[in-house]
């Protein structure tokens, strides 16, 4: 087997999808909760017209966390005509249909309402949207703003959904490498989760990982299609690295300030408020990152190239044992399909 | 273009040149060792130059036998042979250029042959066959159609061609080595030529030269020639003189070999007896009186010399491979690594020819019926004299014999079935088998054809060519192909009522013609690595059918290369 073949190992592993059983059970949390949040906003008379997935799950990025929390980002929308001019009306429903359920800890925050299962390790974000005609305005405050203090404000959360899943970026073979963005995406998620501790950990988020990904993203297939995560993942780290993301403030210190702004409204600085701290940390574990996929491509043994990866990834990252026999060999790894038609004939 | 004009330009180039005759002869004089020589050219009527300019060189003779340079029969100027012409590009739209390499080219030649004796001598040798020619006539004698082995020894046979015979190797007239006469190889040239109908011509003899005199100028020159020659015998080839002179007959036919770096050399004289009394070869110019000596042009019909002026490589002939699936891209193939020289081929095929694949196959509607097999085996054998052909109605399945596989230099499966060859390869792999094997298929709609080719113990085999590139594990549709798998890829013509890949007789002769190649590049040693090889035919008719096609296709801009096999994916071939 090559690298590749233990990246998909990896990348299975680490890959959180509808198959999943963790995300089964999170999905039927999330959909009972939101089938409550419904009906009651319907009693309310601002029914929901819409509701979609965000995030991860709405990106088809989601990986198994390492530790902590499974998390759903759930959007739900209302008419404009119908919506209340207080944005904290609808997130103050939802609270009390949280709390009716039992959740103890249901919070407003600012940019939605959250519950947490403390029992299944699920996390639900309840982000609320009104909506005239394509215009979307996301319920802003905490549940005692004033009014200096909550707003609707301008959102687009199907627009960055779309800029993420876009694949006319590609020339050709656009599902091709839109899955290899996907798992850059993951690999660079998981990294995240095992070079990082708390506070700086959760400081990294998600949906900043993956825009510098797509922004710098630089697909690797080979004629036969074949993808070479490493080179990708390589020439990507080396573009989010040089994309002018880090600004030094403290040449003497080498301290850096990190901002990448939202490619859709309301563009803001996904890490507007992190500190120097914050993003020195990233810049450097990011150039750490990068010599060590620079050193795994030096590497011709693929055993020694996966335990680098191991170093970057964790313990999820296959490293093959040493081979028992010189030849004769099958490869591992069979098609799952019964039968395929070809158009090979003579 | 003026002559006065070229006249000028030659004149101001340093060349000695004059004109005259009312501007029609062209004269320079150059020289050669010290010694005047000349040309002369006469200017054409018209003013249009289509081919390098010709210049005749005047008493050609006075440096010797020239090579290159063909005297008129009284010997006062002979012309000068400076290449192919017809392949030059001439700059005509400046033909003082054009005059001046030409008469450059002229003089250079001249000088050399007369000033470098050894590469005179080499390039008289060259040429005999085209000055020999000069002085044959194709209406007292015809061209001889000749074929011997080293077995032979001298000992042939000639006869005439077969009476009222109007065209093929039956109207011409035939030598034989004795070898050849029973040889089952040469069996199909036989029959072509008829040779048991043929009568017998008087008593032949082949001699082989150590030394060659150029070939004379003039006819009568041919006995002084002849006499020179047999002079000049080997210690071996006039042993083989002398018992042939103890043969009396009305006719002889003495057949003459000399060896050359380029190939063999033959001529050969008719000696027919002028009193029609039988008679034993002259061996001196007193004896050459009673006979009418006509110079005879030989085709060489050697192996030897056929097989690499038409070609093909004579190394090849002691070969022998298996060609399993003998449809459209196998019996293609199967002719193109026949007429690359291939000694033995062994074509297995289940199927009989049926006319729906009439114009995409070597057989035609007088096979319809009859097994693929055997009927391209035998119309290999009916074209190509020196090749064995055997052949079965087996599949490919059975092939699966480790010891049978041995006897083989190559094995080329062409059938077109993925499954079948994945397994097959699996029972090679796993039973170790060295024979090299060759899977070659082509896709439908023109989008392309492929070849792999394994070798062990080279890393690269099968598996590596069907990996899936989405999983890296082993793939059911291999990773070379253009048309992306699990489309509805069949069509059905009205009433016909089966489904059928459509491609074309150009898809499966460009497939079978680019798998030949990668098979013969093997065979002939230069070929050490597994290998792949694909062409890439136009997208237009599948994208007209709606047919997604592969990453590959879209990226691929290799046809015809040759590339490795090897896939570091491959958990067969990489550890």
């Amino acid at each position: 087997m090559g690298l590749q073949a233990h990246f998909n190992t990896f990348h299975g592993k680490i890959k959180l999808g509808r198959e999943d059983d963790a995300y089964k059970k999170a999905r039927v949390r999330d959909d009972s909760i939101t089938a409550d949040v419904k009906a009651a906003f319907r009693d309310e008379g601002y029914p929901v017209i819409d509701d979609f997935l965000l995030g991860s799950h709405g990106n088809n990025t989601a990986i198994h966390p390492l530790s902590g929390d499974l998390d759903i980002d759930r959007a739900l929308v209302i008419d404009d005509s119908q919506a209340p001019e207080n944005p904290l009306d609808p997130k103050k429903k939802t609270l009390s249909v949280l709390e009716n359920r039992g959740f103890k800890k249901a919070k407003i925050k600012m940019p939605c309402v959250v519950a947490d299962y403390l029992s299944d390790n699920v996390h639900i974000d309840f982000p609320i949207y009104k909506k005239s005609g394509d215009q979307y305005s996301l319920a802003v405050g905490k549940r005692n703003s004033n009014e200096q203090n909550r707003e609707w404000a301008d959102a687009d959360p199907k627009g960055l959904r779309n800029w993420v899943k876009d694949q006319s970026v590609y020339y050709d073979s656009p599902e091709k490498h839109q899955q290899q963005y996907r798992r850059l995406v993951r690999y660079l998620k998981r990294w995240r989760d095992f070079k990082f501790v708390d506070p700086t950990l959760s400081k990294i988020y998600s949906i900043g990982l993956t825009v510098m990904a797509k922004e710098c993203f630089v697909p690797d297939l080979n004629q036969e299609g074949f993808p070479n995560d490493l080179s990708s993942l390589s020439k990507t780290v080396d573009n989010m690295l040089n994309n002018g993301y880090f600004t030094c403030i403290d040449i003497k210190d080498d301290r850096h300030k990190v901002r990448v702004d939202l490619p859709v409204k309301p563009y803001r600085d996904i890490f507007d408020g992190s500190s120097s701290g914050t993003g020195t940390q990233f810049r450097n574990k990011l150039k750490n990152m990068l010599t060590k996929l620079e050193d795994t491509e030096e590497l011709n043994n693929v055993r020694e190239q996966c335990k680098l990866m191991r170093k970057l990834f964790g313990d999820d990252f296959p490293v093959p044992d040493l081979p028992k026999t010189p030849e004769g060999k099958k490869a591992a790894v069979y098609s799952t399909s019964g039968a395929v038609g070809t158009s090979q004939g003579a | 273009m003026s002559p006065h004009e070229i006249v000028d330009y030659l004149d101001s180039c340093g060349f000695d040149v004059t004109i005259d005759g009312a501007n029609k002869r062209l004269t320079v004089v150059f020289d050669v060792a010290g010694v005047n020589a000349k040309l002369f050219h006469l200017f054409p009527d018209d003013d249009r130059l289509e081919a390098l300019p010709v210049f005749f060189f005047e008493n050609p003779l006075q440096f010797g036998h020239l090579a290159h340079i063909v005297s008129n029969e009284s010997r006062t100027f002979g012309s000068v042979c400076i290449g192919d012409t017809a392949t030059i590009s001439i700059n005509y739209e400046v033909p003082t250029l054009v005059y001046k390499y030409s008469l450059n080219r002229h003089i250079e030649l001249i000088r050399r042959a007369a000033t470098d004796p050894r590469w005179n001598s080499k390039e008289l040798v060259r040429e005999f066959t085209p000055n020999w020619a000069l002085i044959c006539d194709s209406n007292t004698v015809p061209l001889m159609y000749c074929a011997t082995t080293l077995e032979c020894k001298g000992s042939i046979q000639t006869k005439e061609s077969v009476p009222k015979a109007k065209y093929g190797l039956k109207s011409q007239l035939l030598t034989l080595g004795s070898s050849l006469i029973k040889d089952p190889c040469f069996k199909t040239l036989r029959e072509s030529a008829n040779w048991e109908k043929r009568p017998l011509s008087g008593k032949s003899i082949m001699l082989t030269l150590d030394k060659l005199d150029p070939a004379p100028i003039n006819i009568s020159d041919l006995q002084q020639w002849y006499v020179s020659t047999i002079g000049n015998l080997s210690l071996g080839s006039k042993i083989d003189f002398q018992n042939h002179a103890k043969l009396t007959s009305r006719r002889h036919w003495l057949i003459f070999n000399r060896r050359t770096d380029t190939g063999v050399v033959r001529c050969a004289i008719r000696l027919t007896s002028i009193d029609d009394k039988k008679g034993k070869l002259p061996s001196n110019i007193n004896e050459c009186s009673r006979w009418k000596f006509d110079p005879v042009r030989v085709s060489n019909l050697d192996r030897d010399a056929v097989l690499p002026r038409s070609g093909a490589i004579p190394l090849l002939q002691d070969k022998k491979v298996l060609i399993v699936g003998c449809g459209s891209v196998g019996s293609e193939l199967s002719q193109a690594v026949a007429c690359a020289g291939v000694g033995s081929i062994h074509i297995s095929d289940p199927e009989d020819f049926t006319i729906d694949n009439l114009y995409r196959h070597t057989l035609s509607l007088s096979h319809i019926g009859l097994t693929k097999s055997g009927c391209v085996a035998s119309n290999l054998e009916q074209h190509y004299p020196w090749i064995t052909t055997t052949w079965d109605c087996s599949t490919l399945q059975s092939k699966a014999d480790v010891t049978a596989l041995k006897q083989y230099d190559l094995v080329i499966v062409a059938i077109g079935s993925p499954t079948l060859e994945r397994q097959f390869h699996d029972f090679v792999s796993s039973n170790s088998v060295k024979t090299p094997i060759m899977y070659t298929w082509l896709e439908g709609y023109g989008v392309g054809g492929h070849a792999i080719l394994d070798i062990p113990p080279s890393p690269g085999c099968l598996r590596c060519a069907y990996l899936d590139p989405d999983t890296c594990g082993q793939g059911l549709a291999s990773n070379l192909n253009f048309i992306a798998p699990d489309q509805d890829i069949t069509v059905t013509l009205a009433g016909c009522g089966f489904q059928f890949i459509p491609y074309s007789g150009i898809a499966s002769k460009s497939t079978a013609a680019m798998a030949a190649d990668l098979a013969i590049r093997f065979l002939d040693g230069q070929l050490l690595q597994s290998s792949k090889v694909s062409w890439k035919g136009s997208s237009d008719v599948a994208a007209a059918s709606e047919l997604t096609l592969t990453h590959r296709y879209h990226h691929f801009t290799d046809s015809l290369v040759i590339q490795s096999l090897l896939n570091s994916e491959c958990d067969a071939c990489v550890n």
